[in-house]
C-alpha cells in the first residue's frame, strides 16, 4: 500500500520512477512516510528534472582525432596515411619525417589520439621518441611499426600499445585501429546518475566501486562519495560492459582497480579487502581474468 | 507415542547417515541458500515417504518410495546425472536395510526369540534401532576412507553402470525375499544372519571394483594426455626442423644474388644492383624471426606459428614484453603457447576461407607479478562456452589441447578463462 501511495506522489511530481532495494521493502513499507519524505526533498535537491534512464551521458567523439605518422621514408607514411584514411572516419593526420621533428610539435601530439611511430629511424630512432612522447603526454596511444619485433622490450618499456609489422599493415590496420578506438572510447566514457549530491557526471573509469549502505548504493570514487536511490542490479545493467563486477548482493567493482584476488578475497589498489562469496567466486575469477587479456 | 518418537529418532539418524554417504561419492551443487537447509529437507522427504507407506501398508512400496525421495534429493543437491542418482541411492537404501537385517537376526538370536513381542517393546527396539544406524554409519565411516574421492563418473559407460546396478537391486531382491520367507528357526536365522553380512561385504566389494574402475579410466586418461604433450612438443621440433631448413636453403638464394649482385656492380650496372639489393631486403625481413621476447622458446613458438599464419593468409598483433624470468619450463611453455595458438589460427583459416580477413592478437606479458596470455581471433561461427570448457557440435568437450592448458594453469594455481560471442573468441592464461 505505501509503495502504491509513493508511485503516485512521485509521478505528481514528475519523476518517472522510484526504486528502491527489494530486501528492503519490507523495512520502507513500516517506514514509509520517512522514505517518501526522502524522496521529496531528493526531487527537490534534483530540481525535477528527472533522470535519463540510460545513464550513459557520451563517449569521447572519435571521429574527429588527431594522429601522427613518424617515418623517415616517404612511402612508408604516404601507405599507412591512406590505409588510416579508407578507415572510414575523419582523421587529421600528420607526418613527420624524424622523430627529432615529432618530438618538436608536443602541442599537436598532446590532443593526439594515437602516433604511429618507425622504430627504425636515423638520428632520434622511434623509441627515443616514443620514451619522450610518454614522458609528457602518457595518455597518448603509440603504436609501433617495425620491420621485425626485435624491440619488443625496450617497447614495452615505453608501454607501446600495439607493435605492427610494415609488410602486414594492410591486413591488421584495421583490427588494431578497432581495438585502439574501442580502448579510448571506454577510457572516456561518461555517466551521469541521479544521485542525492544531485546530478553528477562521471567518468566510469573514476568509479572504484559501488556499494550498498543502508537503504542506497553509494559510489566511491577516488575524491568523493555520492549516495543513490536505485537498486544494484539495475545499477549493474547500466554499467553493464564497462569494466565491472558483481562480486556480492552490495558490491560492484570496477576491475581496473582490482590488485588480486585469492583465497575467496579480493584486495583493491586502494588498499581495500572485501570477501568473495564461495558461489560467486568461479565467476568473479573468470571475468577478471578475460579483463586483464583485453586490457 | 513412543514409536512415533522412535521413528523420528531412526529418521533423523538415517538423514544424517545418507547425506554422509552422498556427500562421500557425490559433488554438491552450488546452490545458495537452499543449500544449508538440505538435511531438513531430506528429513521431511524420508518422513513423507514413510507416512504414505503406513497409509498404504505394503512394505513393498517403501522401498520405492524411499528410494524415489532419494534420486530426487540427490538430483537437486548433486552435480549427478540420473543413472548415478539412482545407482548411490539404490545402494544407500541397501546398506541401510541389510544393517537393519543383520541386528534383527542378531536380536532374535542372541537376544530373545519374540524380543519384538515383549511388553517393553520401544526399549528394546530403540536399543537395537541405535546398534543398527551406529553400524550402518561405521559402515560408511569405512566406505569413505576406502574412496579416494573420486567422483567423476563420466569414464564410466552404461554397460558398466548396469553390471555395477547389479549387485544393490540383486541386494535388494535377497532381502525382501528373506523378509518374504522369514522363519522363526534358529538355524535359519543363523542363516540369513550370514547372508546379510555377505551381502554387506559384497556391495562393499562392488564399491572397491567401481573405484579400481574409475582409477585405471584416470590413468588412461592421463597417459592420452601425455601421448598428446609427446605429439605436442615432437610437431614443435619437426616444425623448428621445417623452418631451419627453409632459412637453409633460403641463404642458398641470398648468396647466388650476392654474388649476381657483384657481377652487376663490377659491370658498372649500379641501379640494377640497387633493385635486386631492395629486393633482397625485403625478402630478408619477411624471413627474420619476427618476435622477441627474450625468451628462446617463446621466440621459437611465437616465430613458428607466425609464419604458419602468415602462410595461410592470418596476420598476427603482438602485444609482449621481456619473458625471461618466466616460470614455467619448456614444455609448459610450449603446451601454453601453441594449444591456444594452434586453435586461433585453424578458427582463422576457416575465417579466411568465407573471404574475411582473419587478424590474431596476442598479448604475452609480465605484470604485476603475473604471467598473462590472452589470444583473441575471429570465428566463423559461436561456439558454445560451458563453465570454461568448449564444447563440440554434439555437446562434448572440445580438444584434448585445451584440457593440457588447463593442467598447466592448475599446476601454477593460475585461471584460464575463455569467452565467444558471434565474432570474436578470446582464451585468457593468468599465471
Amino acid at each position: 500500500m505505501a509503495h502504491h501511495h509513493m508511485r503516485r506522489s512521485a509521478i505528481s511530481i514528475g519523476r518517472p520512477e522510484i526504486t528502491w532495494n527489494v530486501g528492503n521493502l519490507e523495512v520502507i513499507c513500516r517506514h514509509a512516510f520517512i522514505v517518501v519524505w526522502c524522496n521529496l526533498w531528493e526531487f527537490r535537491a534534483m530540481g525535477f528534472d528527472g533522470i535519463s534512464q540510460n545513464p550513459i551521458l557520451c563517449m569521447k567523439e572519435v571521429d574527429a582525432m588527431k594522429i601522427a605518422i613518424c617515418d623517415d621514408r616517404e612511402d612508408d607514411r604516404g601507405a599507412l596515411k591512406a590505409l588510416l584514411e579508407a578507415y572510414g572516419q575523419d582523421f587529421e593526420i600528420r607526418e613527420y619525417g624524424s622523430g627529432k621533428s615529432l618530438c618538436g610539435d608536443m602541442d599537436y601530439i598532446r590532443e593526439c589520439g594515437i602516433v604511429f611511430l618507425d622504430i627504425n629511424m636515423d638520428g632520434m630512432d622511434g623509441l627515443d621518441a616514443a620514451r619522450q612522447i610518454k614522458a609528457e603526454c602518457p595518455k597518448v596511444h603509440i603504436v609501433l611499426v617495425t620491420a621485425y619485433v626485435n624491440y619488443a622490450l625496450d617497447g614495452y618499456k615505453v608501454k607501446a600499445s600495439r607493435f605492427l609489422l610494415k609488410d602486414d599493415l594492410e591486413q591488421t590496420l584495421q583490427e588494431c585501429m578497432d581495438d585502439i578506438l574501442w580502448e579510448i572510447r571506454q577510457e572516456e566514457r561518461v555517466v551521469e546518475f541521479g544521485f542525492v549530491e544531485g546530478n553528477i557526471r562521471l567518468k566510469a573509469d573514476d568509479i572504484i566501486y559501488i556499494e550498498t549502505s543502508k537503504h542506497k548504493n553509494v559510489f566511491y570514487t577516488k575524491e568523493q562519495t555520492f549516495s543513490i536511490y536505485k537498486k544494484m542490479d539495475e545499477l549493474e545493467e547500466d554499467l553493464k560492459g564497462m569494466g565491472f563486477v558483481r562480486i556480492h548482493q552490495s558490491f560492484l567493482i570496477n576491475m581496473k582497480y582490482i590488485e588480486r584476488i585469492s583465497s575467496y578475497v579480493m584486495s583493491l589498489t586502494t588498499g581495500k579487502e572485501i570477501s568473495v562469496p564461495k558461489s560467486r567466486y568461479p565467476e568473479v575469477k573468470r571475468q577478471y581474468t578475460l579483463f586483464k587479456g583485453a586490457e | 507415542m513412543e514409536r512415533i518418537i522412535v521413528s523420528c529418532f531412526i529418521m533423523a539418524a538415517e538423514t544424517w547417515g545418507s547425506l554422509y554417504f552422498f556427500d562421500t561419492f557425490m559433488e554438491q551443487k552450488k546452490i545458495g541458500k537452499i543449500g544449508k537447509y538440505r538435511y531438513w529437507l531430506l528429513f521431511l522427504m524420508i518422513a513423507a515417504a514413510v507416512f504414505i507407506n503406513r497409509w498404504i501398508d505394503a512394505s513393498i512400496w517403501k522401498l520405492f518410495l524411499v528410494v524415489s525421495a532419494f534420486i530426487v534429493f540427490c538430483m537437486l543437491f548433486y552435480r549427478v546425472r540420473w543413472k548415478q542418482s539412482l545407482f548411490f541411492s539404490g545402494l544407500n537404501y541397501c546398506l541401510i536395510l541389510l544393517t537393519d537385517f543383520l541386528l534383527v537376526q542378531v536380536g532374535s538370536i542372541w537376544i530373545s526369540r519374540d524380543f519384538m513381542q515383549d511388553g517393553a517393546y520401544a526399549l528394546k527396539y530403540l536399543l537395537l534401532a541405535l546398534i543398527a544406524k551406529m553400524t550402518w554409519l561405521s559402515l560408511l565411516f569405512i566406505l569413505r576412507k576406502i574412496w579416494k574421492g573420486r567422483n567423476d563418473y563420466g569414464g564410466l559407460s552404461n554397460g558398466e553402470w548396469i553390471r555395477l546396478g547389479i549387485m544393490p537391486l540383486f541386494t535388494m531382491i535377497a532381502l525382501f525375499t528373506l523378509l518374504f520367507c522369514y522363519s522363526n528357526e534358529k538355524r535359519v536365522q543363523v542363516v540369513y544372519l550370514f547372508l546379510a553380512a555377505g551381502l554387506i561385504m559384497m556391495n562393499f566389494l562392488v564399491m572397491g571394483l567401481m573405484q579400481d574402475i574409475l582409477v585405471k579410466g584416470e590413468l588412461l586418461r592421463e597417459n592420452a594426455l601425455t601421448d598428446q604433450k609427446k605429439e605436442s612438443q615432437l610437431a614443435h621440433y619437426r616444425d623448428m626442423q621445417a623452418v631451419y631448413e627453409r632459412q637453409g636453403r633460403k641463404m642458398h638464394d641470398y648468396k647466388n644474388q650476392i654474388r649476381t649482385m657483384q657481377v652487376l656492380l663490377k659491370e658498372g650496372d649500379v641501379q640494377a644492383a640497387a633493385e635486386l639489393a631492395e629486393r633482397l631486403t625485403e625478402s630478408i625481413s619477411m624471413e627474420m624471426a619476427a618476435v622477441n621476447t627474450n625468451h628462446p622458446v617463446v621466440n621459437a613458438v611465437l616465430n613458428q606459428k607466425f609464419h604458419a599464419a602468415r602462410e595461410q593468409g592470418v596476420s598476427m598483433i603482438f602485444r609482449v614484453s621481456d619473458m625471461s624470468g618466466m616460470r614455467l619450463d619448456g614444455e609448459e611453455t610450449v603446451i601454453l603457447l601453441s594449444n591456444l595458438l594452434d586453435n586461433a589460427i585453424r578458427e582463422c583459416v576457416k575465417v579466411v576461407r568465407r573471404g574475411r580477413k582473419a587478424v590474431i592478437n596476442i598479448k604475452l606479458v609480465q605484470e604485476g607479478g603475473k604471467l598473462i596470455f590472452s589470444v583473441k581471433n575471429p570465428v566463423a561461427e559461436k561456439v558454445q562456452v560451458t563453465d570454461g570448457i568448449v564444447l563440440d557440435s554434439n555437446g562434448g568437450m572440445h580438444g584434448v589441447g585445451l584440457m593440457n592448458v588447463k593442467a598447466v594453469v592448475d599446476k601454477y594455481g593460475g585461471d584460464f578463462a575463455i569467452s565467444c560471442d558471434q565474432e570474436k573468441f578470446q582464451a585468457v592464461v593468468m599465471i
